[in-house]
């Protein structure tokens, strides 16, 4: 039983990720759209970063800029 | 063929002799150069229009399924990105504040890492006009490859690792654009004496990181340039073969 408990939360787990991926993907694709060339990023994560962390804060960046929901910045 | 720092110091050199030329009078010669003119120059010389934006990266997900995983996400992880399409390109800042108000990413990291970021545009295009392949990420699978690199193997690597034939060039190329971009906000002259100075003053042990690090504040404020990299720059015992390229190549000896 207990067993049967884990699998299902390793299949959860592993089916949550690909979900990620697939929002990821689409994000990415909508830019792809547009033209898209290259896409870099500062990335200052630590040794506690979770995997899959970056990816979903990038997509919703990604969403952000497709819509148009960023301010302009002057210094 | 990998990226070698002399690659990086030969392009800045030229670079550098251009912006100068295109720059309006007194741009290059501040003390504290003023970002959004440099972005100006960078557009002159590149052709591409530079929206520089901000948002905070914690802003909540209206979509349901991004937002159930909310709690997951590392907005403060991203300081800054950039979405290139070729003559346009995008440079977000992550404008998400800490529990106290203050700035994740303060104003000197965003002065930096605007000029950085559009360095990227910069860099590509150099690789491009030399038929070089340079590592995009363009579509989904590269552009999470790439984040699995800076995430988990990119602490791994820093600038003062140029060379290593273990530094993947997707990951050095981030650290080209740092690189740059440092030397472009605080010129290599002007650090490299002032380097020479704050080593001969800096008592009986000038390459202890404790007397740096507690002792580049005020020149990191007096440029308005990240201290950490004031910091990696002064201890990098490359810095001379740095500075020494970068004097062949500006001044052609």
């Amino acid at each position: 039983m207990a067993n049967a408990a884990r699998s299902e939360d390793i299949l959860a787990a592993r089916n949550a990720g690909s979900k990620l991926y697939e929002e990821f993907s689409a994000e990415v694709k909508k830019h792809v759209a547009r033209g898209l060339a290259d896409v870099k990023m500062q990335v200052m994560a630590g040794h506690d970063t979770p995997p899959g962390g970056v990816m979903r804060t990038v997509s919703k960046v990604l969403r952000a800029v497709y819509e148009n929901k960023t301010e302009p910045l002057k210094f | 063929m990998p990226l070698t720092l002399r690659d990086v110091m030969s392009f800045f050199a030229t670079f550098e002799k251009s912006l100068y030329q295109i720059s309006p009078p007194g741009l290059m010669e501040s003390m504290v150069r003023d970002a959004d003119e440099l972005l100006k120059q960078f557009k002159n010389y590149s052709g591409c229009e530079f929206d520089l934006c901000q948002w905070d990266f914690s802003t909540p997900a209206k979509d349901t399924h991004l937002n159930s995983h909310a709690e997951r996400e590392t907005p403060e992880a991203i300081w800054s990105i950039i979405v290139n399409y070729g003559k346009r390109a995008v440079i977000v800042i992550n404008d998400m504040k800490k529990a106290g108000g203050e700035r994740v990413v303060n104003h000197c990291y965003r002065r930096f890492l605007a000029i950085k970021e559009a360095y990227h545009v910069i860099l590509r295009d150099e690789f491009e006009r030399q038929g070089r392949p340079h590592p995009d990420s363009d579509t989904p699978e590269r552009l999470a490859t790439a984040i699995d690199e800076l995430a988990f193997l990119g602490s791994r690597f820093s600038m003062v690792d140029f060379d290593s034939p273990e530094y993947p060039d997707s990951t050095k190329i981030e650290n080209a654009a740092e690189l740059l971009a440092f030397i472009t906000l605080y010129p290599l002259d002007d650090m490299a004496a002032d380097r020479a100075a704050f080593r001969g003053q800096s008592g009986s042990d000038p390459d202890s990181p404790q007397v740096i690090a507690s002792s580049t504040l005020e020149i990191a404020e007096k440029r308005k340039v990240p201290q950490h990299y004031v910091d990696v720059l002064y201890r990098w015992h490359r810095f001379d073969e740095l500075y020494l390229l970068y004097k062949q190549f500006k001044d052609g000896y």
